[in-house]
C-alpha cells in the first residue's frame, strides 16, 4: 500500500497520467480513499488535468482578441524580416 | 504564438520580441526545414526554446529567498508528509464541466498570465513547459520542497482566479441574457 509523501512525491515529479500503468491505480485508489491527502492530491490531479486541456485548447483554438498581436507589432516584424533578408 | 509566449512571458513588449526573433531564427534556418512537421510545429518549436531559454534568464534573476512563515511551515511538511498544512478549499463550481467551454480557456489564460512572476516562472516551467524539478530548482536557487510549496500556491491563486473571473463572466452572460 503506498504511503501518503510516495502519492504526494509522485505527483510533484511527474504528471500521474505518466506514471507506470500499476503505480496509477494504486495511487487513485489512495487518493480517492485517503482522508488525510486525499483532498490536497485530488486538487492536484485535477489541476494537471485542466492544465493539459489548457495545452490541447492553445494549440487548436484561435486566441482571445487580447491575446493578438496589434497590427502594428505585425507591421514591425515584417518590417525586421524584410530588413534581415535584405541584408543576408 | 504571441498567445504561447505572452501566457508565460506575461510582457506583451518581451512576448513580441520574442515572436520577432522566432521569425529572424525561422528565416536563418530556413535551408534546414525538411518538412517533416508543418511549418507551424516547426515554428512553434523555435518559439519554444527561445522561450525556455528566456525563463531560464528570469528565472535566475528573480528572488526567491524571501521565504514567508507560512511558506516554511509548508516546506516542512512537504518534507516530512507530502502535503501542505492547510487543505485546497472547495471548488465553487465543477471545472470538469466547464472543460468543452471555449471561454473557460480563455479565462484561464489570463488568469496564468495574471500569477506573480515567481508562481507564473515556476508554473509555466514545471506544467506547460514540462521541465524537469531538477532543472527548475537549478535556475531558481530552490529546494524541491519549497518548489512544491510555489506550485501549490500557484495553482491556488490560478483557482482563486478562475472562480472570480468565470462567476463574474457567467453573471455578466446571465444578465444580458435576461436583459434580451
Amino acid at each position: 500500500m503506498l504511503r501518503c509523501k510516495q502519492v504526494s512525491d509522485a505527483l510533484a515529479s511527474g504528471k500521474y497520467w505518466e506514471l507506470p500503468r500499476r503505480k496509477r491505480i494504486g495511487l487513485r485508489m489512495h487518493v480517492a480513499l485517503c482522508v488525510v491527502c486525499g483532498p490536497f492530491n485530488r486538487f492536484i490531479m485535477l489541476m494537471q488535468d485542466m492544465t493539459d486541456h489548457y495545452v490541447k485548447h492553445e494549440q487548436n483554438d484561435p486566441p482571445p482578441p487580447d491575446m493578438k498581436l496589434s497590427e502594428e507589432a505585425r507591421k514591425k516584424i515584417r518590417e525586421a524580416c524584410r530588413q534581415n533578408e535584405a541584408t543576408s | 504564438m504571441f498567445r504561447y509566449a505572452y501566457v508565460r512571458l506575461k510582457d506583451h513588449a518581451v512576448a513580441q520580441d520574442i515572436v520577432q526573433e522566432t521569425f529572424l531564427a525561422a528565416m536563418k534556418a530556413k535551408d534546414r526545414y525538411q518538412g517533416r512537421s508543418s511549418e507551424r510545429s516547426w515554428l512553434m518549436g523555435i518559439l519554444r526554446h527561445k522561450l525556455i531559454d528566456h525563463l531560464r534568464k528570469a528565472a535566475r534573476e528573480v528572488k526567491v529567498d524571501d521565504m514567508e512563515s507560512e511558506e516554511f511551515v509548508d516546506t516542512l511538511m512537504f518534507k516530512e508528509a507530502g502535503i501542505p498544512h492547510w487543505r485546497p478549499p472547495k471548488w465553487q463550481f465543477n471545472p470538469r464541466k466547464v472543460f468543452e467551454q471555449k471561454e473557460f480557456w480563455d479565462v484561464f489564460s489570463s488568469c496564468l498570465a495574471k500569477l506573480d512572476k515567481r508562481m507564473n516562472l515556476a508554473f509555466t516551467m514545471k506544467e506547460l513547459e514540462d521541465l524537469s524539478t531538477e532543472e527548475i530548482c537549478q535556475e531558481l536557487g530552490v529546494e524541491p520542497t519549497y518548489l512544491w510549496v510555489i506550485l501549490y500556491r500557484a495553482r491556488n491563486s490560478l483557482k482563486a482566479c478562475l472562480e472570480k473571473n468565470w462567476k463574474k463572466r457567467n453573471t455578466g452572460a446571465r444578465e444580458i441574457n435576461a436583459a434580451v
